[in-house]
């Protein structure tokens, strides 16, 4: 084999190995709808304004068959605003943000955070107060509390390149 | 002597003409093309309180009056915004915006003072019925 030969072999072949290294990567639209769980408890009483909170997706986030968040992948989230509940009758009040969730060790901006599942809150505001009625379940004592295991939702904030993690199986 | 005559008549149709389209100008709002998110203050019918009136207000700046069963809306740039509303004592409340969802925050009248707190559609749409529109009204009556 020649020089030249084996030159125009080793060309050939590291694209091929390139591609076969890194999977196709695929664009997550924003405001994509991302459902999440509550891997801490908040308090109005006890968590003050930037303070972090963790969480992780409850379900794949998926591009057609193609997963590219899966479940299980964790992330943060921040007090925005946090008051105890003071005399006079006044209510504890938090409002807490989603920063981020973490795909393949980059982190992908999350936003509009909110209470439930996030299929059904296509215009919902995410607010946590006293006086709440769809949040009434976790006022106690006046104060807003949010147990770990609270399903909430979130939306990506713009549009994300990721490699796809799986193919849905079913 | 003439050519100064239409120079002063001139400079007066300007001005004139200036002050009339600043009138016509509206005040700049934020847009409302998904770029900005909405907030909703409102302020629900209670004895308690009712002939207070509740200002709400951003910085120095007075965004509206919140009188008993009444709300208005504004629309705020995406980020962090800090309203406060006032009567005789002043309550804070620190929300982040988020460019096309809407918020809606209640005003109470408590013994402790005005509370400003956050709150959701479905409160608000409950009340909606009894409550007047504010919105665009003058804020300082």
């Amino acid at each position: 084999m020649t020089r030249w030969s084996i030159l125009g072999a080793t060309v050939l072949a590291v694209p091929v190995a390139g591609f076969a290294q890194s999977p196709p990567s695929y664009v997550l639209p924003s405001l994509t709808p991302v459902a999440l769980v509550m891997d801490a408890g908040i308090s109005s009483a006890t968590n003050k304004p930037g303070d972090r909170f963790p969480f992780h997706v409850a379900e794949d986030v998926k591009q057609g068959d193609l997963v590219l968040i899966p479940a299980g992948s964790v992330g943060e989230g921040e007090v925005v605003d946090a008051a105890k509940s003071k005399f006079g009758g006044r209510a504890g009040k938090l409002i807490l943000a989603a920063r981020f969730v973490t795909v393949d060790g980059k982190p992908v901006q999350l936003r509009s955070f909110t209470p439930g599942s996030g299929k059904d809150h296509a215009n919902a505001a995410y607010a946590l107060g006293g006086t709440v009625s769809g949040w009434a379940i976790f006022i106690h004592g006046g104060e807003v509390v949010i147990p770990a295991g609270t399903a909430v939702a979130a939306k990506t904030t713009e549009d994300v390149e990721l490699h796809a993690v799986t193919q849905d199986p079913r | 002597m003439k050519s100064k005559l239409v120079t002063v008549l001139l400079t007066l149709a300007t001005i004139v003409g200036g002050m009339a389209l600043a009138q016509q100008t509206p005040a700049p709002t934020a847009r409302a093309d998904g770029s900005t998110g909405t907030v909703v203050f409102f302020r629900a019918k209670r004895f308690v309180g009712a002939v207070e009136g509740i200002k709400v207000r951003e910085g120095e700046g007075e965004l509206g009056r919140l009188k008993n069963g009444t709300y208005f809306t504004i629309k705020a740039a995406p980020g962090k915004h800090q309203y406060a509303a006032h009567s005789l004592y002043k309550d804070l409340l620190t929300l982040e915006v988020d460019a096309g969802e809407t918020y809606y925050l209640q005003a109470i009248l408590t013994v402790g003072g005005p509370e400003l707190s956050p709150s959701d559609q479905a409160t608000f749409e409950s009340l909606k019925a009894e409550l007047k529109d504010l919105t665009g009204t003058d804020k300082k009556p």
